[in-house]
């Protein structure tokens, strides 16, 4: 699971976060270092797509939240994924 | 390295960065930075450049093909208009008051609301039918006064010269209507020029 837009909506899922600190999140849960292109790639297509929004902030770090259809999307590709992760386990492991 | 980075970063749009450059370079300030992702900088510049072209390229190819669109529509839907010219040759000279003033006089009488009435009832030419239904025979008449029937002098190698022009849906009719004014003009002026037929379609 490398897709950064995904890797993103699930950094935001438990709060708002700016580029910087979901470049370390994403480092920390995934073991997935986003480049800064790819980083800020992944958010302009994923605002452009209403899926998180920018939150009001007087710092020059931009946080982001993530919007209820970012997260129904989360949660369709986790489910998804959760379906493949089973699948391949049971073919590996057969009882 | 900061400084390659922070020029990789102006490649991106304008656009682009006026939404997004100052939380990017916070970013680049922040991140502990690779040599790698000068790379993965200039591949995000390359990528929004190529969106933001194929954005324009798009709103440019669905102008374009919505004009095509429209005036094809427009050749279809607005009818066919010929136009039929005479041209007499008075054989005075350029600028003859009397010659003037004899076109004149002959116009008005061709003009009339007689002679156009006259002209567009007349069984074998049976004009603008369609608006004969839906209109008085004055607005009828007007019409073709003021937007169809054209009367120029001019002044070709030193002679005085009538043109007479009638714009129509029908060729035919256009032609036969030019004809019949010309030929009216001719006898109202008891004549003595010279009539050289120009039709044209």
């Amino acid at each position: 699971m490398s897709d950064p837009t995904i890797l993103i909506l699930a950094s935001l899922a438990d709060g708002d976060k700016h580029g910087y600190a979901m470049m370390e999140d994403i480092q920390r849960f995934a073991e997935v270092r986003l480049g800064p292109g790819t980083l800020y790639g992944a958010i302009t297509r994923l605002e452009e797509r209403g899926l998180i929004r920018p939150v009001s902030s007087d710092d020059r770090r931009q946080p982001y939240t993530i919007t209820a259809s970012g997260r129904r999307v989360l949660e369709e590709q986790t489910a998804s994924l959760d379906r493949v992760v089973k699948t391949a386990q049971k073919r590996l492991n057969p009882a | 390295m900061r400084r390659w980075l922070g020029l990789a970063a102006r490649l991106y749009p304008q656009s682009w960065r006026e939404r997004y450059g100052v939380e990017f370079e916070a970013l680049l300030d922040d991140v502990e930075l690779r040599w790698s992702d000068i790379g993965d900088v200039l591949r995000g510049a390359l990528k929004m450049q190529l969106k933001v072209l194929s954005s324009y390229v798009k709103l440019v190819a669905a102008v374009a093909m919505a004009g095509a669109v429209l005036a094809v529509a427009w050749s279809f839907l607005t009818p066919k208009r010929y136009v039929s010219s005479s041209v007499v040759q008075t054989g005075s000279q350029a600028g003859d008051p009397e010659t003037v003033d004899q076109i004149s006089h002959a116009w008005q009488e061709v003009a009339s609301r007689a002679s156009l009435s006259e002209l567009i009832q007349r069984p074998s030419l049976d004009l603008y039918r369609g608006e004969r239904n839906r209109q008085p025979l004055e607005d009828v008449i007007e019409k073709m006064k003021t937007e169809d029937l054209r009367l120029d002098i001019s002044q070709d190698r030193g002679e005085t010269s009538l043109h007479v022009s009638f714009i129509y849906p029908d060729r035919y009719k256009a032609q036969a209507v030019a004809n019949a004014l010309t030929t009216k003009i001719l006898d109202a002026s008891r004549e003595r020029w010279r009539v050289s037929p120009a039709d044209r379609n």
